[in-house]
């Protein structure tokens, strides 16, 4: 490569890399950049939730009454509910997910950005349990030494809303809309029941029991109960919440502090780029040019970790996260480290060999094992995390992942595309390229 | 002026003092015991479920008001005299001011503990505000049949990584290796929870997080130093004359030295800014970190070798290396 063809490709590298920091860590506002309303792409990256502030929930789930167990596509269900329910209500954020311990599943809600955990807990917290209960009439589940039939339960539930009472415009009452199995069963149910009553039973209470003129084969029930608006509003909430496949217990719930987790990114970023400094320092110091091609590597990987950061949907930064950007950031530097050992072994056993030829190019190739089994043990102990782990331990492994498989390819092309670049300027001094220093530093 | 390690580094013998090396490590580990079993070790509320308490102060109250500082004293105050050790933080939500205390559970029977905080808490909430003192202080308990799960799964998720890793060096490399790869990594693992524990750092998911880490990342300085095994026993086939293993895994210490010394330093650095700069809770996390890491790179090169040659059923010491001594 001569030095021309050199001297464009780094001055283009040099440009990409300002502008990639500059669209990293500064916002830029409607005017600067035409129409757009731009963040920084820094301003992308999802905060977790102990960064944020929040509240969260985590539920125990276990079969509904009447069932025995609960299946996969129950829970599954369960946590589509929950997400609607939560955008819905306007918590777009708020993350649902499954842990599993064993054969105990548990949900966790993780919202954001909220502050009253009171308003939260009763809309996920007391999940009501619906149920309609027909005299006589055989339905899916039959309660002991009672006359009863379970007929109907909260999964059956499409949605929940208010509307006026028919009976008394003065007062409220609950519409419901079954889907297509609960609309067949209330069809089936009100057929058998013509003239007698179906009593609705919430949380174990019957709240009311109409009677029967005619068989309902439209899905719609309507629930009254003289409910002012809050309660019809309250009780609608209840079924809808608790109009899940799967029977929700909470055994957990808090909140988190915002200004707690400010701080501590703030000073996380400012020890992670003091750290950063440091081992530059000591890079450059040490193995000189290579040295410095190992920096200017670095930067490019921090740069594209904030990217991905930004970009990957489901990544969000926890605090244990940032620790595992340090981790990243050191293992990086480490592959850095075992190429250019090798390279110096490789100059002391074949003094006088062509950088170009042989000794880069050999340093590289036999480094590739020793970085590969790194990286690799490191994404086995990440993966191990990600599937034990629960809540902020995943946002670590997460951050981990991320940054050994950036640091492959960061270490393995990066480095050599700049090493390639800036050997046309210098051939040959090998004391230059920090290989001659056998350990320690040279001053 | 050059200053050199190889010069002090090329002669020294890793292995022959095994049995020192290793008492090292033991005795920080029996330490850790012996502080734990004393002391009782800083278990978080991960791991024994706790109480957290909410309290609602039906108004806006800035953290320099009058009222507000008086409260948080008579809180602080009643927890004290309940022998209690709690976090009690302030949070601003859209209307109200709200006060959150959070502690770990200090008997079995917690129940007449916070009927009594919760009485003593109503009492000093009726003297400054008003609302309902029973409506606005609430109590959640965080179940424990989660919590001995919770210690069983983080028991087996490290159990489980060291597992991993075993297959994946035996795979790479042979059983032997493994073996004293994993034995090592067990070892840094109990040294871990041992300085965790001399410490008094709280020992919460994140801190098995930091083990789990660790197990993963300390493994690639004994894989260095294996690989250059692996590499001068294949040199030493084609070589004349008997090798011994012990001299193996010295040469490859000593070759692979810097390398071990560089790559840990360059980890430690960040981490250790972290640690200084950082809030307490990264604080917990980034300080078992670098224990870990400590005892990794002193076990890489210490104790992972001589288990090998130890395992292969060779001497510590082999014949040339006492000539030498002598001389």
């Amino acid at each position: 490569m001569s030095k021309l063809k050199s001297i464009i490709i780094l001055s283009i590298i040099a440009v990409l890399i300002v502008a990639l920091a500059v669209f990293t860590f500064m916002p830029l506002n409607q005017g600067e950049l035409g129409i757009y309303n731009f963040h920084s792409i820094s301003g992308y990256i999802k905060l977790g939730f102990d960064l944020k502030g929040g509240a969260y929930v985590v539920y125990d789930v276990s079969a509904l009454e009447g069932e025995d167990t609960f299946t996969e596509a129950n829970v599954n269900a369960t946590v589509l509910r929950l997400q609607e329910l939560l955008k819905k209500e306007g918590y777009n954020e708020a993350t649902v997910s499954v842990e599993t311990f064993g054969s105990n599943k548990r949900i966790r809600v993780e919202v954001p950005d909220v502050e009253d955990t009171d308003y939260l807990l009763e809309l996920l917290g007391n999940p009501a349990e619906m149920a309609f209960v027909a005299q006589g009439y055989e339905g899916n589940y039959k309660e002991e030494g009672n006359e009863a039939y379970y007929f109907l339960s909260g999964k059956d539930v499409e949605s929940a809303g208010v509307t006026l009472d028919p009976n008394n415009s003065s007062y409220y009452a609950v519409a419901l809309s079954f889907n297509e199995e609960g609309t067949k069963k209330f069809a089936d149910a009100t057929t058998a029941s013509v003239g007698k009553s179906i009593s609705i039973v919430i949380d174990g209470e019957t709240v009311s029991s109409p009677t029967v003129n005619e068989a309902i084969t439209n899905g719609q029930a309507i629930i009254t109960g003289n409910f002012t608006f809050d309660q019809a509003y309250q009780l609608a909430m209840s079924i809808q919440s608790g109009a899940f496949n799967v029977k929700l217990d909470s055994i957990d719930s808090g909140a988190v502090d915002a200004t707690l987790g400010s701080n501590a990114l703030r000073q996380a970023l400012i020890a992670g780029a003091i750290g950063i400094c440091i081992v530059m320092i000591f890079m450059g110091l040490v193995y000189r040019k290579l040295g410095i091609v190992a920096n200017i590597a670095l930067i490019i990987y921090v740069l594209l970790y904030m990217l991905a950061l930004a970009i990957l949907p489901f990544m969000q930064l926890t605090l244990p996260g940032i620790a595992g950007i340090v981790l990243s950031i050191g293992m990086v530097v480490d592959a850095n480290i075992i190429i250019f050992e090798r390279m110096k072994d490789e100059f002391h056993s074949n003094p006088g060999k062509s950088l170009e030829n042989t000794i880069f190019p050999q340093g590289f190739k036999k480094s590739y094992s020793a970085i590969i089994d790194g990286n690799i043990t490191t994404l086995l102990g990440a993966a191990v995390l990600w599937i034990f782990g629960t809540g902020e331990i995943i946002g670590f492994a997460m951050t981990l992942i991320v940054g050994v498989v950036l640091s492959f390819f960061t270490s393995i092309f990066v480095t050599r595309m700049l090493l390639n670049l800036i050997l046309p300027f210098d051939r040959k001094n090998y004391r230059a390229y920090g290989l001659i220093t056998r350990e320690g530093v040279d001053l | 002026m050059t200053f050199s390690l190889s010069d002090a580094v090329k002669k020294y013998d890793f292995v022959k003092r095994f049995w020192i090396w290793f008492a090292i490590p033991l005795a920080i580990i029996l330490i850790g015991v012996i502080v734990g079993l004393v002391f009782g070790p800083n278990i978080g509320m991960d791991f024994t479920g706790g109480t957290s308490i909410e309290i609602n102060l039906n108004g806006n109250f800035s953290e320099g008001d009058d009222t507000y500082k008086a409260f948080y004293n008579d809180v602080q105050e009643i927890l004290n005299n309940n022998g209690i050790d709690a976090t009690v933080r302030r949070a601003e939500s859209n209307r109200d001011t709200i006060v959150r205390i959070e502690y770990k559970k200090i008997v079995d029977d917690m129940q007449t503990v916070n009927a009594k905080l919760n009485t003593e808490l109503r009492g000093a909430y009726k003297q400054y505000f008003t609302g309902d003192e029973a409506e606005n202080i609430k109590f959640t308990e965080k179940t424990s049949p989660s919590v001995s799960e919770t210690l069983a799964r983080a028991v087996l998720a490290i159990c489980v990584s060291a597992v991993v890793m075993l297959i994946y060096i035996c795979i790479r490399f042979n059983w032997r290796s493994g073996l004293s790869a994993v034995i090592t990594l067990v070892f840094n693992a109990l040294v871990m929870i041992a300085m965790t524990v001399i410490c008094r750092i709280e020992i919460n998911l994140t801190f098995i997080a930091a083990v789990i880490t660790i197990i993963a990342y300390s493994i690639n300085g004994t894989i260095v130093i294996f690989d250059r095994i692996r590499e001068n026993l294949k040199k030493a086939a084609h070589a004349e004359g008997k090798t011994y293993l012990c001299d193996i895994a010295n040469s490859s210490i000593r070759s692979s030295f810097t390398r071990t010394v560089f790559t840990t330093f360059t980890t430690l650095v960040p981490i250790t800014v972290l640690a200084i700069i950082g809030v307490v809770s990264i604080q917990e996390f980034a300080l078992p970190i670098i224990f870990g890491l400590l005892i990794g790179i002193f076990s890489s090169v210490f104790i992972a070798p001589a288990l090998w040659v130890l395992l292969s059923g060779e001497k510590l010491v082999s014949k040339s290396n006492d000539k030498n001594a002598k001389a």
